[in-house]
């Protein structure tokens, strides 16, 4: 008589959208890891055919009410990159002025509501709150920096209205962003009492042999621009995506599943922007990560949680900066008219790289899209962790088993509403 | 503590009858007395809790998917009580107004009185048109709040 251990949650909690894990050990013997979206697919790539490129930053904003401006940001670089149009300076500080605020609000909601609640052993934020009040609280008010940051460029907190390609419909006064100056010189003493608090929980241990994948750039921490590179050696440029990086249907997700061509599983997010982005980071950031326990890489996925904090600290002495010294410029956004052509827009999403693709027109029209979200990147590498926490954790009781499978998961923050998209839409009607 | 009130609409308006609060809302502008605060929320509950902070009585007005006849108007006190089970349903998409009653009630955010206004939903597809139940039942809605407000 063989022992079969199965553990299934049909809907895994603390994600963004409709996913379930399932695992089934026999005899000791892992048989069948299964991370499964189930969410509908959502056919973004599909009905943006024919839109115009303008429309490309609100339409994609749309995927997601936690990471838009992600979106927004992939779509206005590739358009621009389509268009041969550049925006930098002030208009460009701005565009990482907003990413700030996306990182804040996207990663805090992460470490204080949907993971702290693992390591402390409660089953939501809401019952954490009533132990930890303070602690709660104070992510609370942390997030709301990062929200607030975004309404003010953005136009509002969620789906923002005022990115367009080329740069912004209207930009802020001085006087407007000093508004959050306080706030913000706050938020820089949060985000160290986050770490600090973070780096106290007691983490698994997990080494796991990632191929980390991320943008690296001449001389900032990544947000908009970048070569995209990785641990194992890759050194690309966003238009090479394709020669490089393959995505398949699988029958258990509504998400694609990517690969790197012939090496299979990669792992982008923090950990990777962190480990292949470390001489990037502030010093006063690089000593806070340090001080906290990290090194210079990290390849313990539920340490991610420390990373994002580390990250949200480095976003708010950003955006502290470019207030500090942020000039209106003269014109809201460069004249981007179309050019026939392809565009491709790589940038660092609070979850990781976010890719697009799109091919359009002399008039502007898009002829294809392609989308890659952070988390489709990431399926196959959260069932190798799932597989290597069974094997540590085989002698743990069933429910204990489950808990720390979920919280593998978690690890990754997955935001599975936006990784439900299909290339492809194939109807066979016999 | 102030004699600050106000009442918050809360929903997606473009998702059929979640939009129910934001029409309750809209119909009650013009109709509260002077000092009460009219707004409107997508149901954050950070935000949520900042809209009701100090007040000594607040009101939202939300969808709920309960079971109840569509268009069902019902008054819940959760000062001290929470809401009923079967409208703390969570989302897989966002944290709703039952959470940020009791993230409130366990951060001790909770205003001095809180009343929830639930309008039974039946269609919650794409789109801005409430569906015929529920349209019917936003004056219901409207009386509610107002008797509330003056016995607050």
């Amino acid at each position: 008589m063989s022992e079969v251990r199965r553990i299934e949650v049909d809907y895994l909690a603390r994600v963004e959208g409709e996913g379930a894990m399932k695992v089934m050990v026999r005899d000791g013997t892992i048989e069948d890891v299964e991370f499964r979206i189930f969410e509908p697919p959502r056919f973004f790539e599909a009905f943006m055919r024919g839109r115009r490129h303008t429309e490309a930053p609100d339409i994609t904003a749309r995927i997601c009410g936690i990471c838009p401006v992600a979106y927004q940001m992939s779509s206005v670089h590739a358009m621009e990159d389509a268009c041969g149009v550049t925006v930098d300076g002030e208009l460009r500080r701005l565009r990482r002025l907003l990413y700030c605020g996306e990182w804040i609000e996207s990663h805090v909601l992460h470490v204080y509501l949907l993971h702290a609640p693992d390591f402390l052993g409660y089953e939501s934020a809401i019952h954490a709150a009533a132990d930890h009040p303070e602690v709660v609280e104070q992510g609370l008010q942390l997030k709301k920096v990062g929200n607030d940051l975004v309404a003010l460029l953005g136009g509002r907190e969620i789906h923002p209205i005022n990115v367009r390609v080329g740069g912004f419909y209207r930009v802020p006064t001085k006087a407007e962003l000093l508004t959050l100056a306080d706030r913000l010189d706050w938020a820089r003493d949060a985000a160290r009492n986050t770490i600090e608090f973070v780096s106290q929980l007691d983490i698994p241990k997990l080494d796991q042999p990632f191929e980390l994948v991320s943008l690296r750039h001449p001389d900032e921490y990544p947000f908009n621009e970048g070569r995209i590179v990785s641990s194992a050696g890759l050194d690309i440029d966003a238009s090479e995506w394709n020669d490089w990086f393959e995505e398949e249907h699988v029958e258990r997700s509504n998400a694609l599943h990517s690969r790197i061509k012939e090496r299979g599983a990669y792992h982008v997010g923090p950990l990777a922007r962190y480990s292949l982005n470390f001489d990037r980071l502030y010093p006063s950031v690089q000593r806070a990560a340090t001080d906290a326990g990290l090194g210079e890489t990290c390849f313990n996925p539920f340490q991610s949680i420390i990373v994002r904090s580390v990250e949200v600290l480095q976003a708010i002495e950003e955006a502290i900066q470019i207030i500090d010294t942020y000039e209106p410029p003269s014109e809201p956004f460069v004249p981007t008219p179309p050019v026939a052509g392809i565009g491709h827009g790589a940038t660092e999403a609070p979850r990781g790289l976010l890719y697009h693709r799109y091919e359009i027109d002399d008039e502007g029209l898009i002829e294809e899209a392609q989308i890659v979200p952070p988390t489709s990147q990431n399926q196959l590498t959260i069932e190798d962790d799932l597989r290597a926490v069974l094997e540590d954790n085989l002698d743990l009781p069933d429910d204990d088993l489950q808990w720390r499978l979920e919280q593998t998961i978690r690890n990754y923050d997955p935001c599975i509403s936006c990784a439900t998209h299909f290339l492809k839409l194939e109807v066979d009607r016999g | 503590m102030d004699d600050r009130y106000v009442v918050i609409g809360v929903g997606n308006p473009l998702r059929g009858d979640d939009g129910v609060g934001l029409r309750v809302a809209a119909e009650l502008v013009g109709r509260l007395d002077t000092g009460v605060e009219l707004t409107t929320s997508d149901g954050d509950p950070g935000e949520l809790m900042d809209m009701w902070r100090d007040a000594a009585c607040a009101v939202v007005v939300d969808a709920m998917l309960s079971g109840r006849d569509a268009g069902t108007v019902e008054v819940f006190d959760v000062t001290n009580a929470s809401l009923p089970a079967c409208l703390t349903l969570e989302s897989t998409h966002r944290a709703g107004t039952a959470s940020a009653v009791e993230l409130a009630r366990a951060l001790d955010r909770l205003p001095a009185c809180l009343f929830i206004v639930g309008v039974e939903g039946t269609v919650f597809d794409l789109g801005e048109e409430l569906s015929d139940d529920v349209a019917a039942s936003v004056d219901d809605a409207v009386t509610a709040i107002e008797k509330i407000l003056a016995h607050a």
